[in-house]
């Protein structure tokens, strides 16, 4: 199992653990990222700067320090 | 009794709605089988006395929270007659599984569409009675937290809790994927049918406008001309309409009012005059770039570029403890420190808008500009002036990187910056003169007086006692400027210069206009009376302290407002005084040193 963090650009995974607070969790369910789901890094910013990434149809900014923290299983394909 | 719960997802608002029903009597409560307290209220409705319970918010009925397990435990184990489910109107589409899912289990429901100033803001178009029709429940657009719609809110619920029951409530099952899919069938549809979106770009076009504006290579430049023509527009539409207005005001003065007040007592004209009216016209003097401003920015905002940028500019800003929002309205900032302060309302985290905040008021705005254009061309060849005012550029970013880096453990951010970058809209005409108009009521709302209050207070010091001569040496100005001496001695600014600082606390603008006054002659005959009287280095510590020690009480009155918190105030004041001090010492003292 990986964190989102390792995840290259274009890659799809499925969120699989939210390892962090309830009240985080609840702040990024709030914006689509629950159990589950399938997330798609569209591109990293330079400067190891945010990720921009795709959960149905929602479009996100996160940072590296969140995104090491969203466990992640490989998408079937 | 019969029992109404409130239910919605988290910020939906929904603490904010039950508080306005409930008054102030709430009670923690105790539930059988329940482990946690939730608060409910006794209230009349419907000329019966009702409970009501603030369940805890949840995104589904399903989930394996701790909070969603104790909404699944109350809907099995309590009884309710009635659920006002709570939804964020501007999420429409991703709020309405929950209600779908409650309706399932046959509890009575009325649908609160809460915020529905913001949906309305971001040109969101809900068809309130299509979609009570289409969900067969009574749907009430309201907002919690201006109270709008609460009597119809109540008028439905009243009316559904006197109805009888016919069906019982079901207990909750476990969802089918099949159901999973008929809800997100379902939700598709009444969205189709009764929610009007702004016309968005469809997804192949944002794929490839996020190709452009986010190119490893182009993303920045192209940032940067962007933002470099959004000053140019404000400026070069700004600039004439607020010269016109400066004009306007003095030929109002000039041809109505003195002529209006020459009989009166002289510190009674005075006061009117040099006082209040300049007051008023101070606050006058932002309309335009406010309004300006912000329409600009709405479009920014709308369009979907404003999160882009701040996806670029957001790996360095973090390194200061803010983020790529916060630059962006760090670069209007360089325009007019006002509207860039109220436009960190986009930031939801407190600590992240107030560090925000406090580093805005070291963008060297276009007011304080001026003053350096004026006394620049007085003291400097042509050769050097250009390099002096870079140099104070320089400053201005470094001075905000410095306290951004100092107070950052202080203000320190505790959420996660998660941003969403929407599809690219184009902005509707109404939604964005809206939006300026609305920043322009709430500036001049509460700014107003605040302004007016310290132009007076300036005004009584500068022309009092009434025998002396308008802010001389011996007005109560000259005088503090004189106690003040010991501590503006070692960075070289004189006491004329002190007099000339307590105005540009009003504003930059009248700075010059006051340097004139202080020293009785004007325009080129100052600028010659500037250079023969003030050194070269005098007058660049005077620009940094000018820069540095705050920029104007329209800043401060705005830092007020959208802060609601005076200590803030008064420590981002204290810190930019001594933070100005402390620099124009470092240059003042050194600059003498190697000179002599």
């Amino acid at each position: 199992m990986t964190t989102l963090l390792e995840l290259s650009e274009g890659q799809t995974g499925i969120i699989h653990k939210l390892n962090m607070d309830r009240l985080l969790i609840q702040r990024l369910s709030a914006m689509g990222l629950r159990r589950g789901k399938k997330i798609t890094v569209l591109r990293k910013a330079q400067f190891k700067g945010p990720f921009h990434i795709m959960i149905d149809t929602t479009e996100l900014m996160i940072r590296e320090h969140e995104a090491s923290l969203i466990k992640i299983t490989p998408h079937p394909l | 009794m019969k029992r109404i719960a409130l239910l919605g997802m988290p910020n939906t608002g929904k603490s904010t709605l039950f508080n306005r029903l409930s008054g102030s009597s709430t009670r923690v409560g105790n539930w059988p089988g329940i482990t946690v307290d939730l608060h409910a209220v006794k209230t009349l409705l419907g000329g019966h006395m009702v409970e009501l319970v603030d369940l805890p918010g949840i995104y589904d009925l399903q989930g394996l929270s701790e909070d969603e397990k104790i909404v699944q435990s109350f809907i099995n184990k309590h009884r309710i007659d009635l659920a006002i489910v709570v939804l964020c109107s501007a999420q429409i589409e991703r709020q309405l599984s929950l209600l779908l899912q409650l309706q399932k289990l046959h509890i009575p429901c009325v649908l609160a569409l809460n915020m529905h100033d913001e949906a309305k803001k971001m040109g969101i178009a809900i068809n309130e009675k299509l979609l009570a029709k289409m969900l067969k429940m009574p749907a009430v657009k309201m907002s919690a937290k201006y109270g709008e719609g609460m009597p119809e809110l109540l008028k439905v619920c009243a009316e559904l809790i006197n109805q009888k029951i016919t069906t019982p409530v079901k207990k909750i099952k476990p969802l089918k994927t099949s159901d999973q899919v008929s809800n997100e069938k379902t939700i598709q549809h009444l969205i189709k049918a009764s929610v009007k979106y702004p016309i968005q770009l469809n997804d192949k076009n944002t794929k490839k406008l996020d190709a452009l504006f986010l190119d490893p290579y182009w993303g920045l430049p192209i940032f940067f001309v962007i933002v470099f023509s959004i000053f140019q527009f404000i400026f070069t539409l700004g600039k004439p309409i607020q010269d016109l207005m400066t004009q306007f005001f003095n030929y109002f003065r000039v041809d109505f009012l003195e002529p209006l007040f020459i009989n009166h007592h002289g510190i009674f004209q005075s006061l009117l005059l040099d006082g209040l009216y300049l007051g008023v016209t101070t606050v006058a003097a932002f309309v335009p770039i406010i309004i300006l401003f912000f329409l600009i920015m709405s479009v920014v905002e709308d369009s979907g570029y404003f999160s882009r940028a701040a996806f670029m500019m957001d790996a360095f800003m973090e390194k200061i403890g803010l983020d790529g929002r916060g630059f962006v309205m760090m670069l209007m900032g360089f325009g007019c420190n006002v509207p860039a302060l109220m436009g960190t309302k986009i930031m939801r985290t407190k600590e992240l808008r107030l560090l925000t905040m406090f580093v805005i008021p070291f963008s060297l705005c276009s007011a304080r500009l001026q003053v350096f254009l004026f006394i620049i061309t007085a003291l400097f060849s042509a050769k050097y002036g250009p390099l002096v005012l870079f140099c104070l550029y320089l400053l201005s970013f470094f001075t905000i990187f410095i306290s951004a880096l100092i107070f950052k453990h202080q203000f320190k951010n505790k959420e996660p910056i998660i941003i969403e970058l929407p599809p690219y809209r184009f902005p509707t005409m109404n939604h964005i003169i809206k939006r300026s108009m609305l920043e322009i009521k709430h500036f001049l709302t509460r700014a107003t007086k605040f302004i007016i209050i310290g132009v007076l207070l300036v005004w009584a010091l500068t022309h009092f006692p009434a025998d002396v001569p308008i802010a001389s040496e011996l007005s109560y100005s000259g005088q503090l400027g004189k106690w003040l001496s010991p501590i503006f001695h070692p960075i070289g600014i004189n006491e004329q210069l002190v007099i000339a600082l307590i105005f540009g606390f009003i504003a930059k603008e009248i700075v010059i206009g006051a340097l004139a006054v202080i020293y009785g002659v004007e325009g080129t005959a100052l600028a010659h009376h500037l250079y023969t009287n003030v050194s070269q280095i005098q007058a660049i510590s005077f620009m940094i302290f000018t820069l540095i020690y705050t920029p104007c009480l329209s800043t401060i009155a705005t830092l007020k407002n959208e802060s609601k918190n005076l200590s803030f105030v008064i420590y981002s004041v204290s810190w930019a005084l001594l933070l100005a001090w402390v620099f124009s010492f470092i240059f003042y003292q050194t600059s003498l040193y190697f000179s002599t």
